[in-house]
C-alpha cells in the first residue's frame, strides 16, 4: 500500500494492531486524503464485532491504542460494527429544517469517523469495507457540516458587527475574519469537503481549483492593516465575503432529494 | 434612483430555512419571495436599478416590462429604507 511518499506493507501494519481474522482495518487521515507532512501521524481504524483491547487511552469513549510504524506515530482506533451502524442510522434520520438542529447532529469524533471511512483505505478484504463505506449517506453528512458552520458563521458575523459598532477594532477583526472562515468552511462542505480542519484549509482550497478564491482567501488570511479604518474596511469586505460564501453553500435544489 | 446602484449591505445575512429565504439583520428578519431573492442578489453594486429591473423583466416575459421596472424600484427602496441595501 502506498500512501503518498509511504510504503506500507500490509501484513506488518496487521500486526501493529489487535484485529481478529473477521474484523476491518482501514488506514486514513490527512497522510491518505494527499495533505500529510513528514509529521503527520496515520490513522487506522478497526472494526469488530466486539472490541476487547486493554488501552487507558479512549477518545469520547472508544478504545484507542498509540503505536509507532514506519518512524509515524499511530493512532489505532476500536469500534463495534453495532456502533457503526447506530452511527449511520443516526446520520439517515438527521432533519435539516432550523438551526437548532445543529445540536443534533454527529458529535465531533462521530464526524471524523465519517469524513475517515469516507477516505479511508481498506488493509482488509475491500469488499466488506466498501459496503461499510456505503452505509452511509454522504449527502446527509455534507449538508450537516455545511449547516453545522453557518451556524458558527452566522453568530460570529453578529459579534463581529457588534464588536464592529462598539468600535473594539481587534476584536472585530479576529471575528469577522473567523466569520468568513466558518463562512468558507460552510462553503467547502457544500462542495463536498468534510470535516475541513482548520489547519488544512487552504489545501482544501486549492483543491477546489478555483484561483479566485484562492487569491481571495490569501487576501484575507495576510490582510495589511495599519490604522483603525483599516480594520473597519477589512471587516466590511471580508463580511461581505463571507455572505457570498455563505450564500452560495445553501444552493440545495436539486442536491437534496 | 433608477440610476443608482444598490449593494447589499455587510451586515446582512441570507438564510435560507425550511425552504424559506429570510434576511437577518441583527434583530430583524425579513422574509423574501422568489423576485425578492432574484433582485437582493442582484444588489451587488455593479448593477443600477433599471438594470435590475431590466433582468427581472428577462425572466417574467409574461408580465408588463414597466411594472417590473417599477415593482423593482419599489422594493429596492424598501430595502434601502430597511437598511438592507444601500446605494451607490
Amino acid at each position: 500500500m502506498i500512501i503518498g511518499s509511504l510504503v506500507l506493507e500490509e501484513t506488518a501494519l496487521l500486526e501493529l494492531v489487535d484485529a481478529k481474522p473477521n474484523d476491518v482495518v482501514y488506514v486514513s487521515g490527512s497522510l491518505v486524503e494527499g495533505f500529510g507532512n513528514l509529521g503527520s501521524d496515520l490513522d487506522v481504524y478497526v472494526i469488530s464485532e466486539k472490541v476487547t483491547i486493554d488501552t487507558p487511552y479512549f477518545e469520547h469513549g472508544i478504545p484507542v491504542q498509540v503505536k509507532q510504524f514506519a518512524c509515524r506515530r499511530v493512532d489505532v482506533e476500536y469500534w463495534t460494527f453495532a456502533q457503526v451502524e447506530q452511527l449511520a442510522t443516526r446520520l439517515d434520520q438527521l432533519s435539516f429544517g432550523s438551526e437548532t438542529e445543529v445540536a443534533t447532529y454527529l458529535k465531533i469524533n462521530e464526524e471524523d469517523f465519517v469524513h475517515r471511512l469516507k477516505i479511508g483505505m481498506p488493509v482488509t478484504d475491500r469488499d466488506v469495507f466498501q459496503s461499510i463505506r456505503d452505509r452511509f449517506n454522504y449527502v446527509a453528512f455534507r449538508h450537516s457540516q455545511v449547516n453545522r458552520y453557518l451556524a458558527k458563521y452566522s453568530n460570529m458575523l453578529e459579534d463581529a458587527i457588534g464588536a464592529l459598532e462598539s468600535e473594539d477594532w481587534e476584536s472585530s477583526f479576529w471575528m469577522s475574519r473567523s466569520a468568513w472562515e466558518f463562512a468558507l468552511q460552510a462553503y467547502l462542505a457544500f462542495h463536498g469537503e468534510t470535516h475541513i480542519n482548520p489547519k488544512w484549509m487552504s489545501r482544501k482550497v486549492v483543491r477546489l481549483g478555483d484561483s479566485t478564491l484562492f487569491e481571495k482567501y490569501k487576501k484575507f488570511q495576510r490582510p495589511q492593516i495599519q490604522t483603525e479604518q483599516d480594520i473597519a474596511d477589512y471587516v466590511e469586505s471580508c463580511l461581505e465575503f463571507a455572505n457570498d460564501l455563505a450564500r452560495q453553500a445553501q444552493e440545495w435544489e436539486g442536491i437534496l432529494s | 434612483m433608477m440610476d443608482q446602484k444598490p449593494k447589499r449591505h455587510f451586515t446582512v445575512q441570507l438564510r435560507k430555512i425550511q425552504n424559506e429565504t429570510y434576511l437577518i439583520c441583527k434583530q430583524d428578519v425579513f422574509k423574501l419571495d422568489e423576485i425578492g431573492l432574484l433582485i437582493w442578489d442582484a444588489c451587488d453594486g455593479t448593477r443600477t436599478v433599471a438594470e435590475i429591473g431590466n433582468q427581472i423583466s428577462a425572466r417574467f416575459t409574461e408580465v408588463d416590462a414597466s411594472e417590473i421596472q417599477n415593482d423593482t424600484l419599489l422594493f429596492v427602496n424598501e430595502l434601502v429604507e430597511s437598511g438592507l441595501v444601500k446605494l451607490a
